[in-house]
């Protein structure tokens, strides 16, 4: 079984050519279909960077970053946008939805221009809402809270049934109780279709649940024994 | 003021690097500088009106209390003519001078004025910008007379050319005058004024400086100038601020109401606003500044009108320059900042105001523009006043309708959109539409304003050029008419008219005209035959329609072209008592002789002018009309483009939120051509829009005068051109978007 995502030794360097600051050493990492990894790390410590380089955004300085098999260094741009879109799923921080469309819409949109008819799209589209607890959500997208506003972004991460799942932060602005219903939706993905889920977050109650915990500090990733098994 | 440079700082901080705050700066920069200049434009044209009629006053030559009390009696309507004529020959000969105005034409009708100007003693003062008194046969031309002229040797038709006329004795670089000192006898004795001197006070309301040199006639009246910049320089500029103020809103209100949530005052509120504006508000003032030395340093030819902005005349007055500039600033700056305060206040209401009108509001419109279509058979074209009133009322409810309509547009052609891409998941025209219901009002309103300038632009240029086109007319029937008629009007004269009459010369026929509705004409069945009347029975009125020939000849403030007259048989001179304002038409088989009519029957015209070839003041004026539309393409071209500017400006600051917006989800699908495409029309689509609805409204208001026969067609190469400026500028738009979204996609993390 090929895993969803792998780092070899990567760093990354911020800043101009002729000025710039290595933020990443020698990073390794691999994460498994179905398994969820979470990296734990203060603000600035360089989790979005990490994760702009694994959806290929940024040039990584050394190393490679390897998604499905394939070497993102070797992909033309045309060939690492098709991978980011049939393959990846991401979640934002604050949702990144599109106002001027319905929920079902924001889910359905990656489907249909993935080439998906519209029928098809809105079926999924309404099936992963399901999935995430909003089955019937008449709102519109403006007035959605923050806690819905996540759910609809991870089904509409998982629209294209991606083998690698990407979150940034995903219960940043959240009280408890609504974060631990986002991160119960977002951990229960790997198990029901077997794509990895790599979380960066700060919240050591969310890093609590996944299978694998890194800490990133001073631009290196070390792995914490905080099981829950 | 407690934390007021630090909150002028704080808002000259939001101003720096970010391309969504250049921009707007920009859109408040272009705003600015409109009320700047607008307000530079209306200041300066006043003040070089001021200096023409100081100028003017200063030439003005003055006469003896003798003569103007020999002339009295004239005034009274009744005046003896006789000892009128004697007084005058008789204060002429003591005269240290006589002179003589009157308006002369060149062949393409502009009008000039030729003083004719006789010293009678010595040690008089020559008249101002002239080296010396001109000898007899020699003549004092300015130069713009001279250019104007000079393919139809202008510069020897009044004797040999003594010199040009110094700037100290012209209102103005582009007046057309000549000072002439005719050979003896070439002018009718009598004719002439005795005068004193040159400058001094004027007693008389006859003697005002536009009756003794006509400067004005070349030159477009001061009200209708300072209405126009009014009307197409300073209210587009100031909806331009609010307008500037409106795009550059929402920004702001984010970071106001954050600062008053940190309990900022609301002084401290302006103050961040104004730091804010600051960039904005330096590099207008610079531009003022330069904009106002160079108005004060050197005379600048305007583009398009020819007009020669006088240095020398706005020097004079400079501070009131920067008074003008200053306050156009200033007025821009609490535009755009009032607007934006009032914005911030209720900054949680949904945007959308204009879902609150009705939908009978989107039939105004059409029901102007039907009502108007049905005018040419509705109102009679030859009742003009009748015809303008309800044209211009039609018109007026067009324009009035069309923010609503537009709206309506918008709103429906998105719903209809909405519908039919909504199961499609279609996604560009769904974002699209979606926006455009969220918030019909960001494209209608910047559409409205791009229709309303651009048709009361293309209204105000056709009008006038129909003036210009009757003038056209004018010039055409009096070549026609080879010199065989000439037309004087008396006004309440009734003792004048009979004694022209009684003066006129033998073999030239009278015909008396009432300017009433419709027109009357009486005369001698000899007369009435002579321009091809049929003579009716005495005392018997008979309708007769013109239809060209000499009828033509009939003075051109009453309608000639398909009017009727009613055709009276009697004798003029019983008859004049029966009208109040009439006309006098002589009618002569072979050309006049107009200087030996003017002699016979000047004196009875007085204050009047002479009898004259038909039009012939009446085409001056119409091509000063025609002339003044050249100001009108100035003034819109001007506003045109700063709206374009702004609405550029707008859409792009508008784009990059869009551009942020979209750039995550086009990335991770790697399909952002929906989203390029969605911000590229909304984008475009108030310009495009504007421009189309203008263009057919214009066509559409024009065409109506066409086909009642009152205007003739015009080819609307304003429109046209406005248009296409609309179309390019709404490609530029398109692109800019489209590359706002693209780099916005490309330069996106997360
Ligand atoms: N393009 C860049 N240029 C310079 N510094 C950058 C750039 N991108 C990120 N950084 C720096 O790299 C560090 C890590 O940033 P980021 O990955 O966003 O941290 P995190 O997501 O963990 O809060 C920060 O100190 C940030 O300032
Ligand atoms: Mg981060």
């Amino acid at each position: 079984m090929t895993s969803a995502l792998v780092l070899t030794s990567v760093a990354v360097d911020v800043g101009t050519r002729r000025k710039h600051r290595r933020i990443l050493h020698n990073i390794d990492l691999v994460v498994d279909a179905g398994e969820s990894v979470a990296i734990m790390g203060a603000s600035g410590s360089g989790k979005s960077t990490l994760l702009a380089a694994c959806l290929g955004l940024i040039p990584v300085a050394h190393g490679t970053v390897t998604l499905r098999g394939t070497d993102l260094a070797s992909c033309s741009p045309a060939r690492l946008s098709a991978l980011r879109a049939r393959h990846i799923g991401m979640v934002f921080q604050s949702g990144e939805l599109l106002r001027e469309l319905t929920p079902l819409e924001n889910v359905a949109l990656p489907a249909v221009l993935n080439g998906v008819d519209a029928a098809t799209a809105r079926s999924r589209a309404a099936a992963r809402l399901a999935a995430v607890g909003l089955s019937d959500l008449g709102s519109p997208t403006d007035r959605l809270s923050g806690g819905e506003r996540q759910r609809v972004a991870l089904a509409r991460a998982l629209v294209n049934d991606p083998s690698l799942v990407l979150a940034d932060e995903p219960t940043g602005g959240l009280d408890s109780t609504t974060r631990d219903l986002v991160v119960a939706g977002l951990f229960a993905v790997p198990a029901a279709t077997s794509c990895g889920l790599l979380v960066a977050t700060h919240d050591k109650h969310v890093a609590a649940r996944a299978d694998r915990v890194f800490q990133l500090s001073d631009g290196k990733l070390r792995p914490l024994n905080v099981s829950r098994r | 003021m407690k934390g007021a440079s630090a909150a002028v700082t704080l808002g000259l901080r939001s101003r720096r690097n970010s391309t969504g705050a250049l921009f707007a700066t920009l859109v408040e920069g272009a705003a600015l500088i409109a009320a700047a200049v607008a307000a530079i434009l209306l200041a300066g044209t006043h003040l070089a009106y001021e200096h023409r009629a100081d100028r003017d006053a200063a030439r003005l030559p003055t006469g003896s209390e003798e003569f103007f009390a020999a002339m009295e009696p004239a005034l009274d309507g009744s005046p003896d003519q006789r000892q009128l004529l004697e007084a005058r020959a008789r204060l002429s000969a003591g005269a240290p001078f006589v002179l003589q105005a009157r308006f002369a034409r060149l062949s393409d009708g502009l009008q000039h004025s030729v003083v004719l100007v006789v010293r009678q003693q010595d040690g008089v003062a020559p008249p101002p910008g002239l080296p010396r008194w001109p000898l007899p046969g020699e003549a004092f031309l300015s130069s713009q007379l001279l250019t104007d002229g000079a393919a139809e040797g202008i510069a020897t038709r009044y004797g040999k050319l003594a010199g040009t006329i110094a700037p100290e004795g012209l209102t103005s670089a582009n007046e057309r005058l000549a000072y002439v000192n005719p050979l003896p006898g070439s002018v009718p004795a009598g004719q002439m004024v005795p005068y004193q001197a040159f400058g001094g006070p004027s007693r008389h309301w006859w003697d005002d400086p536009v009756r003794v040199f006509g400067d004005s006639i070349g030159l477009t009246p001061a009200p209708y100038v300072l209405v126009l910049f009014l009307l197409l320089a300073v209210l587009p500029a100031g909806g331009l601020c609010l307008a500037a103020g409106r795009v550059t809103a929402p920004a702001r209100n984010r970071r106001l109401v954050t600062l008053r949530t940190l309990g900022a005052s609301p002084w401290q509120e302006r103050f961040v606003q104004f730091g804010e504006l600051l960039p904005a508000l330096v590099v207008t003032t610079v531009a003022s500044a330069g904009l106002v030395s160079c108005l004060v340093t050197t005379d600048i030819t305007l583009p398009i009108t020819g007009y020669i902005s006088s240095a020398e005349a706005l020097r004079a007055r400079w501070i009131w320059l920067v008074v003008a500039a200053l306050l156009g600033l200033t007025g821009g700056a609490l535009l755009v900042v009032g607007r934006r305060a009032r914005a911030a206040a209720d900054s949680t209401r949904p945007e959308s105001r204009d879902w609150k009108w009705p939908l009978w509001s989107a039939f105004l419109t059409p029901l102007g523009l039907v009502a108007a279509g049905r005018l040419p058979d509705l109102v009679d074209p030859s009742r003009r006043t009748t015809w303008y009133v309800s044209y211009l009322a039609c018109t007026l409810l067009v324009l009035l309708g069309t923010p609503m309509l537009l709206s309506w547009i918008v709103k429906g052609t998105a719903a209809i959109l909405e519908t039919w891409s909504a199961p499609r998941l279609s996604p560009s025209l769904l974002i699209t539409c979606r926006a455009l219901l969220r918030n019909p009002a960001a494209v209608a309103s910047p559409a409205a304003v791009i229709v309303l300038s651009a048709v009361i632009a293309f209204q105000g240029q056709f009008v006038t050029n129909t003036l210009g086109d009757r003038a056209r007319q004018a010039l055409a029937v009096s070549t026609a008419l080879e010199g065989r008629v000439a037309v004087a009007m008396y006004f309440d004269g009734v003792r004048g008219a009979q004694e022209a009459i009684r003066r006129t010369p033998k073999g030239v026929h009278v015909l008396l005209v009432s300017e009433s509705d419709p027109p009357e004409v009486m005369g001698t069945c000899e007369a009435l035959a002579s321009v091809g009347l049929t003579c009716p029975p005495s005392g018997q009125p008979q309708i007769a329609h013109l239809i060209g020939g000499d009828l033509q000849f009939l003075p051109l403030s009453i309608p000639i072209d398909q009017g009727t007259v009613e055709v009276l048989q009697g004798d003029p001179a019983a008859a004049a008592p029966r009208f109040t304002q009439q006309w006098l038409v002589f009618h002569s088989r072979t050309a006049i002789n107009t200087e030996a009519l003017q002699e016979a029957v000047v004196p009875t015209t007085w204050p009047n002018d002479g009898p004259d070839s038909p039009g012939y003041s009446y085409a001056g004026a119409g091509f000063a009309a025609a002339h003044e539309s050249t100001w009108i393409s100035l003034t819109a071209l001007f506003a045109l483009a700063l709206l374009a500017i702004a609405i550029g400006c707008g859409t792009y600051s508008a784009t990059l939120g869009l551009g942020k917006v979209l750039a995550p989800i086009g990335v991770l699908t790697a399909r952002p051509g929906p989203f390029v495409v969605a911000a590229a029309a909304l984008a475009a689509l108030p310009t495009a829009l504007g421009g189309v609805v203008a263009g057919l409204l214009g066509l559409r208001l024009t065409q109506i005068p066409v086909d009642a026969g009152i205007a003739l067609p015009y080819g609307g190469t304003l429109l046209a051109g406005f248009v296409g400026v609309c179309i390019v500028a709404a490609a530029i738009q398109c692109l800019a978007a489209a590359f706002v979204v693209r780099t916005a996609a490309w330069s996106w993390r997360p």
